[in-house]
């Protein structure tokens, strides 16, 4: 059994959640993409809050006994896939940085007059 | 007295260097011997110590990373550098002077003649010179049996840094290479690729000055890593010689 005031609670917590990703959207901490994430994440948080018949139904119909290990497995699912996109964000960011690093290093090589017999810049590239 | 076996523009060789003020200058003059100095290329990967400043005072190509890649990422700008300026063949030589660059044109020969896609100056074909560290050999071997496993091919040294590579593997490397401990790594892909590796032996030192780069820590996770990764590249068609 719900009570008002875990209803109440659980409502809170989700707005808090839901103010806190505008907040940083808003602000431009976050990138469009990711916000766009966060923002479903605190609908979904809000969603079971306003109806908590919703999540009971929901594991029952799963085959899980205790609605709350519904609740926990589809939260750790949830922080695992949405882990891999930050990560998979992260490799691309970490070989954009390579890149950048790499093509100031070889600005400053190609700077100096080139060897020669050695073909101009027009040399097939791998960019 | 000089003795510069290649034209200008043939043959670059590529020198790593992080925190190398120490062993620079001997290396590079050792290099300067074997090619021009226009095709000694220092990569100093963002170091903290004078290495930027002796670099400048040596009259030869160099690049600075703004920050710090790593070994991989160093190499891979002087790759992508050969690539982009046209040269046949590019080595890299370790700028810590464990690598001999008198060396050099035992390793060059066979690429440029077309007999291998890559030589690797192999330091377990002699029972000579400076044979490294009990675990890092342990390591070493346990890669070559990986590689062995993964591929059904042999490779005595691969965790060896002097190497030269053709246009084909230039290509392949500038595209992507490995960043921490690359060697094994880079040697599966380019088996993976069909491409020919030739062992060729060489005597190596102990380092002339600086610190290495890697850890035992780190060297034990880079072990997982690379076993793992070694492991996922499956079969390949790649051929590998061994000369003695």
């Amino acid at each position: 059994m719900v009570t008002g005031g875990q209803i109440a609670l659980g409502i809170f917590a989700a707005l808090c959640f839901l103010g806190i990703t505008f907040h940083l959207t808003r602000r431009r901490l976050l990138s469009e993409w990711i916000s766009l994430a966060w923002l479903g994440i605190s609908i979904g948080l809000l969603a079971p809050a306003v109806f908590p018949g919703l999540a009971f139904r929901l594991a029952e119909a799963m085959g899980f006994k205790v609605t709350s290990n519904a609740i926990f497995t589809f939260a750790v699912l949830l922080l695992l896939a949405f882990n891999l996109f930050v990560t998979t964000r992260l490799s691309v960011l970490d070989q954009r940085l390579r890149r950048l690093a790499q093509d100031q290093a070889l600005g400053m090589i190609e700077g100096g007059s080139p060897p020669t017999g050695a073909r101009p810049a027009a040399a097939p590239d791998d960019t | 007295m000089r003795v510069v076996r290649y034209p200008k523009g043939t043959v670059l060789l590529v020198l790593p260097a992080y925190n190398e003020e120490a062993s620079l200058p001997s290396t590079v003059a050792e290099c300067c011997q074997v090619v021009e100095p226009e095709d000694v290329l220092v990569v100093d990967d963002a170091s903290t110590d004078a290495t930027a400043d002796v670099v400048r005072q040596l009259g030869v190509r160099s690049g600075r990373l703004p920050v710090n890649l790593g070994i991989g990422g160093a190499v891979q700008t002087g790759y992508r550098y050969a690539l982009r300026a046209g040269y046949r063949v590019a080595v890299q030589v370790d700028a810590d002077g464990q690598h001999d660059p008198r060396d050099v044109p035992a390793l060059v020969e066979p690429v440029l003649q077309g007999r291998c896609d890559m030589a690797i100056g192999s330091r377990y074909l002699t029972a000579e010179g400076f044979i490294s560290t009990l675990p890092r050999r342990l390591g070493c071997r346990l890669l070559s049996a990986a590689i062995r496993v993964s591929t059904g091919e042999r490779i005595a040294d691969c965790t060896s840094g002097f190497r030269a590579v053709n246009r084909r593997v230039l290509a392949s490397f500038a595209g992507y290479y490995p960043t921490d401990y690359p060697e094994p790594e880079s040697l599966a892909i380019l088996l993976h690729l069909g491409m020919t590796v030739l062992e060729i032996p060489v005597v190596m030192r102990p380092r002339q000055g600086g610190v290495s780069s890697i850890k035992a820590l780190d060297g034990a996770i880079y072990m997982v890593k690379l076993l793992s990764v070694i492991s996922a590249y499956g079969t390949f068609h790649g051929t590998v010689a061994r000369e003695t």
